[in-house]
């Protein structure tokens, strides 16, 4: 028996608890094998057995469950065209300017007829235009018995709009508080929240299509001694494909002709170009730096490093938990709970009164229902949030969204990638040497070395020219660019009245038989312990001039292992580099653990490893090849600038290109987390106390049900206090 | 770098499919075309390689070919 497999996208997925209602009813279809929905993505994967069942089955038991998917109909796929950002932005100021009057009136003029009338109109309007989804998913939600924060919304809203408008138009009962307000404000925030979540979910989804794009789709192969330009996809193995320089490299394979610096940060993170010749392998999503290479295609393009890289990508991003958010776990709890009080009380109240027990039982059942969701309760999360992005943004911490601010609290181990976040990813000159540095043609020589770097065109070449012309000020380049001559991955040549100048590698210098002083091997040595790249300058083989290049620490990357560690958070580096040199960068950051020459999968593989072992793991990194680990981890970060591809998949960005702001952001999220809690706590006290007072247990005492000035007071004072608890996030110290 | 041409009995796409993976994964071999259109049906290599090596391999997928002396 034959399985198929099919990905079907769905749009409406908003939680963890949608993910599962799509699975499960899949799953319930006979013949179904598997079935995957994922949040981020916004799709669903199936294997069946095509026998038994179809995707048209599928797509049925999609919209039944109320989602939607462009398989069923196209033309709703086209009209998503409107940006789903502009849509909410819009959306999001109507619900505000439709609230702010509502609040006027409910909080100053309480009693003024005529606003009362317009708060009713205005709510109605919320509930049935913007807000109208929360009443959808809340009765999604509650037909599959899996209430989350949207239910215990709609119930509590709706349960304040109709009571309300009972004490509005039944003039019997004239005077009673109005609750318009309440769903208003709740309305309010919790689309506010839900906005900056949404708006973070589509930047997910688009950092696939980022990768995609790396991959270059045009290659050019030759087919019978004819070149013609063909689909990457439709070259084959043993196809010869033709690159010239600054081309992106459309295939892994073998260079059969030609040589070139091959620029390969995009797979291995190194910054420094590596010499390749023939019979080296070269990788798709390369760049060959100059000249022009044919190569020999050695895997199909379906199965290169970066095809493996996309789908390692997806496939982590698909597997993922979502994460569920601390409110709707409560809330989950919390739905029946209240419904079941509000019941109870009805049935008390119908059970033990005497007269007039409809009104009582049902009044004390719509005001435990009220109470239930407690302006403090929408507020508790979002408020607290928003303060926290806010003064994260200020200091240059980029959070994608909510889930990942709780997410990072918990964090317990830091992965560091080396070229490009512990180091600044590009060569910096080191040092230079001279011999003989008192000759008088001194000047001229290197004005002679810095005019045959130019036309070298070697990666490091402008670095260099501009290092030598910081140290001797005052020279000009002879124009010699076409008496040079340039032997790929050795050096540079130029012979002038006889004097001949080398400028190259030192195996390069060895093996022409360079004379090297004594005091200069000493140098070069301890260069090479330093694993630094090494340029030599010879006059007719005496070398006069050495110079090092390597890859420069960021000033505050040992701070940030530091506080990390001050944090009770470990640290550890993964680098694609050789161990050497991720030896002498470990030692100075002090990060006591480090893996090198690893592939990217192989980061991925140890992230999750450290995950099994129970560690909360946040990835920091850069380049295409962290992607894999950086979707993997619970939490990723990256710096301001990055590749597009890392910035996308990151949840935290650090704008300002600063390392000490990963600590910051992860004291940030502590602090948060913590205020969160505690308006959590707030709210859940709050309910605690007014539920049975709204259930009418004060009512032997006071002979009142509910009173509502007490009720309105409790109520604004929880909503002040979770404010003011949450603005808290604003004025704490971040250890910069 | 010499140029060789073979007569051979190739005789449509179908067979050059055939023999390009064998003829581009030769590193010796620079460039390589068949020319369909006259009647030996020529093959012309670029490169520094053995004529006897080309025809022993177009040998086992079962094509012949034929040194050309010019």
């Amino acid at each position: 028996m034959a399985f198929q497999f099919i990905t079907i996208s769905v749009k409406g997925m908003t939680c963890a608890s949608c993910v599962a209602t799509i699975e499960k009813q899949i799953k319930k279809i006979e013949g179904v094998q598997e079935v995957s929905a994922n949040l981020a993505l916004e799709n669903v994967s199936i294997s069946y057995d095509p026998d038994k069942t179809s995707p048209a089955e599928f797509v049925e038991k999609i919209l039944k469950a109320g989602y939607q998917t462009p398989l069923s109909s196209s033309q709703s796929a086209n009209s998503s065209s409107v940006t789903f950002e502009e849509m909410n932005v819009s959306k999001l100021r109507q619900v505000w300017i439709a609230a702010l009057p509502i609040l006027i009136f409910g909080i100053f003029f309480n009693n003024f007829r005529p606003g009362q009338f317009l708060s009713f109109f205005i709510t109605v309007y919320l509930m049935v235009f913007p807000a109208r989804y929360i009443y959808k998913k809340a009765w999604r939600q509650l037909k599959s018995l899996t209430p989350a924060m949207e239910s215990l919304v709609a119930i509590s809203t709706l349960a304040a709009l109709i009571f309300s408008a009972v004490i509005l138009w039944i003039p019997a009962m004239h005077g009673g508080h109005l609750w318009f307000e309440t769903p208003a404000m709740i309305i309010a925030f919790v689309m506010t929240g839900k906005f900056l979540e949404e708006r973070a979910k589509r930047q997910s989804a688009a950092s696939l299509q980022k990768l995609k794009e790396i991959q270059p789709n045009k290659a050019r192969v030759i087919r019978n001694g004819q070149e013609i330009e063909i689909e990457v996809a439709s070259a084959m193995t043993n196809d010869r494909v033709l690159v010239k320089a600054y081309e992106m490299i459309p295939v892994d394979g073998k260079i059969l002709i030609g040589s070139s610096h091959i620029d390969e940060s995009s797979i291995t993170g190194e910054s420094m170009p590596r010499f390749k010749t023939k019979g080296d392998e070269v990788y798709a999503g390369t760049r060959c730096l100059e000249g022009a290479l044919t190569l020999l295609v050695t895997r199909s393009p379906s199965e290169t490093v970066l095809a493996n890289v996309i789908a390692a990508v997806t496939r982590a991003l698909s597997t993922k938990a979502p994460a569920q958010r601390l409110a709707d776990r409560i809330a989950g709890v919390f739905v029946p709970v209240a419904l079941l009080i509000s019941l109870i009380s009805f049935a008390a109240w119908m059970f033990f009164q005497k007269e007039g027990q409809f009104a009582m039982a049902l009044t004390a059942m719509v005001n435990v229902l009220i109470i239930a969701c407690p302006c403090a309760l929408g507020l508790a999360t979002p408020t607290a949030l928003v303060a926290a992005i806010g003064k994260a943004a200020l200091n240059g911490i980029l959070f994608k969204d909510g889930k990942t601010i709780e997410k990072t609290a918990t964090t317990s181990l830091v992965a560091f990638d080396k070229t490009g976040t512990l180091t600044l990813g590009r060569p910096v000159i080191k040092d230079h040497y001279l011999d003989s540095s008192n000759h008088p043609d001194l000047l001229q020589w290197i004005a002679v070395f810095c005019a045959m770097e130019k036309a070298s065109h070697h990666p490091l070449s402008n670095y260099l020219v501009s290092y030598l012309q910081n140290i001797f000020p005052s020279f000009n380049l002879p124009f010699i660019e076409q008496q040079v001559e340039v032997i790929p991955g050795k050096g540079v040549i130029y012979k002038n009245h006889g004097q001949i100048f080398r400028l190259g590698s030192l195996q390069w210098m060895r093996s022409e038989g360079t004379d090297i002083s004594q005091d200069m091997q000493i140098i070069l040595e301890e260069w090479q312990n330093h694993a630094f790249a090494l340029v030599i300058f010879a006059i007719e083989h005496k070398a006069i001039m050495a110079l090092a290049a390597g890859d420069a620490l960021r000033t505050d990357a040992a701070d940030c292992v530091k506080l990390l560690k001050k944090q009770g958070i470990r640290s550890i580096m993964l680098t694609g580099d050789h161990k050497t040199s991720a030896k002498i960068i470990a030692e100075q950051v002090g990060i006591p653990t480090f893996y090198a020459e690893l592939l990217p999968d192989d980061k991925r593989k140890i992230i999750d490893d450290y995950m099994k072992k129970g560690e909360t793991v946040l990835m920091i990194g850069d380049g295409i090849n962290d992607a894999e680990a950086m979707a993997s981890a619970q939490i990723s970060a990256t710096l301001g600038n990055s590749t597009s591809l890392a910035l996308d998949l990151a949840g935290i960005t650090l704008t300002h290109r600063k390392l000490l702001h990963l600590p910051a952001a992860i004291q940030l999220s502590r602090t948060t987390r913590r205020i969160i809690r505690q308006n959590l706590m707030w709210a859940f006290l709050y309910n605690v106390l007014c539920i049975p007072i709204a259930a009418g247990l004060l009512y032997p005492f006071t002979g009142e049900l509910l009173n509502p000035m007490i009720a309105a007071a409790a109520m604004s004072v929880s909503s002040v206090l979770v404010v003011s608890n949450s603005l808290r996030i604003k004025k704490i110290k971040l250890a910069i | 770098m010499k140029t060789l041409r073979f007569k051979t009995n190739l005789h449509c796409q179908h067979c050059i499919q055939k023999i390009t993976p064998l003829l581009n994964a030769e590193e010796d071999i620079a460039s390589w075309h068949v020319d369909l259109e006259t009647s030996d049906k020529v093959l012309t290599v670029k490169g520094d390689i053995n004529p006897e090596k080309i025809i022993s391999e177009l040998e086992k997928i079962g094509y012949r070919a034929q040194l050309i002396n010019e």
